[in-house]
């Protein structure tokens, strides 16, 4: 722990707060704080076991903390959305020739689901309005959205290293500067 | 066949912002720290103190549990469904702990080892 830098516990810190907004309700009132610290104290119990969040020495300390958040975080989302039910609407399963399949045909949705839902559903409408004014980050939040990795976005929509490196930081700016109806970062923990 | 969950589209999106502060060199994510009216050193400080809080947790839980006399394997943490599991290699009660509790529970913490209980005394009126 001594040896991270002061740039490195503020990119963990950020990451951490990235990975919290992600969750949304999933979040519960987690801070970033809260999930910093849950990947500390796992590394902690697991770093004499060979189970948990062990830490193998070989891999830096950074990048182990890293995917323990992201690992807790994606744990804290499946134990939140074992709880919920889904619209038939938002669970849809393309079939080879591209029809959509809702696997949720016979499954009612009550109405506390949809309310989660248009909930998260806004939150992300609300990001890409954030920036209707910016083609290229509205490209590469589509290319996020869509599950696209760097090169694929940057092919898709035709954007070179420097575009594409100009429109995150764009993005990450606006959605923890606090301002421009970014939500701030002060709720997830920065 | 691909599953499209509109529900997850927003941890999609948080998720390569998180991954994307590891590609800014230090320069950079100064900077861009500043540029949003924060302060690195506080940000910083922040982590040090959340991170050092969870060992001094860790510390203080085990210390207690060392306390009653309790003697626990440290490799033989086990976690099921979140919680971890261990056992006193003395007496063999049983302790857990839960990250989000922060806490170590279970019968170990209920009283002192009985099989420890002569040699904790015994250190005690040493001192």
């Amino acid at each position: 722990m001594a040896a991270l830098t002061r740039e490195d516990k503020v990119r963990l810190r950020r990451s951490a707060a990235y990975r919290i907004r992600g969750l949304g309700r999933a979040a519960h009132n987690r801070t970033a704080d809260d999930l910093l610290g849950e990947a500390q104290l796992r590394t902690l119990v697991g770093a004499g076991s060979t189970e948990g969040r062990h830490w193998k020495r070989k891999v830096d300390f950074v990048q182990h903390l890293k995917g323990a958040m992201q690992s807790i975080a994606t744990c804290w989302k499946q134990k939140s959305g074992d709880k919920e039910t889904y619209l038939v609407s938002e669970v849809l399963i393309f079939g080879a020739g591209g029809q959509e399949i809702s696997p949720l045909e016979n499954v009612a949705s009550g109405e506390a689901a949809a309310d989660q839902s248009l909930i998260a559903k806004e939150e992300v409408a609300r990001i890409f309005r954030m920036f209707t004014d910016d083609p290229e980050a509205t490209q590469v939040l589509q290319g996020w959205y869509d599950d696209l990795k760097p090169n694929e976005i940057r092919q898709k929509y035709g954007l070179d290293e420097k575009k594409f490196a100009a429109a995150k930081k764009r993005i990450r700016m606006k959605l923890l500067s606090g301002r421009n109806g970014g939500g701030g970062g002060e709720e997830h923990g920065i | 066949m691909a599953y499209k969950t509109n529900h997850d589209g927003q941890q999609r999106i948080m998720n390569h912002l998180a991954d994307s502060v590891f590609e800014l060199s230090d320069q950079e994510i100064l900077d861009e720290v500043r540029k949003t009216g924060a302060d690195p050193q506080e940000e910083a400080d922040r982590t040090s103190f959340v991170l050092r809080r969870a060992v001094d947790i860790w510390q203080s839980e085990n210390e207690r549990l060392s306390n009653l006399g309790h003697t626990i394997n440290p490799n033989n943490w086990r976690c099921i469904d979140e919680i971890y599991h261990n056992y006193c290699l003395s007496c063999g009660s049983p302790v857990s702990f839960t990250t989000a509790a922060q806490r170590m529970e279970g019968n170990a913490l209920g009283g002192r080892c009985p099989e420890n209980g002569y040699t904790q005394k015994s250190k005690a009126s040493g001192k």
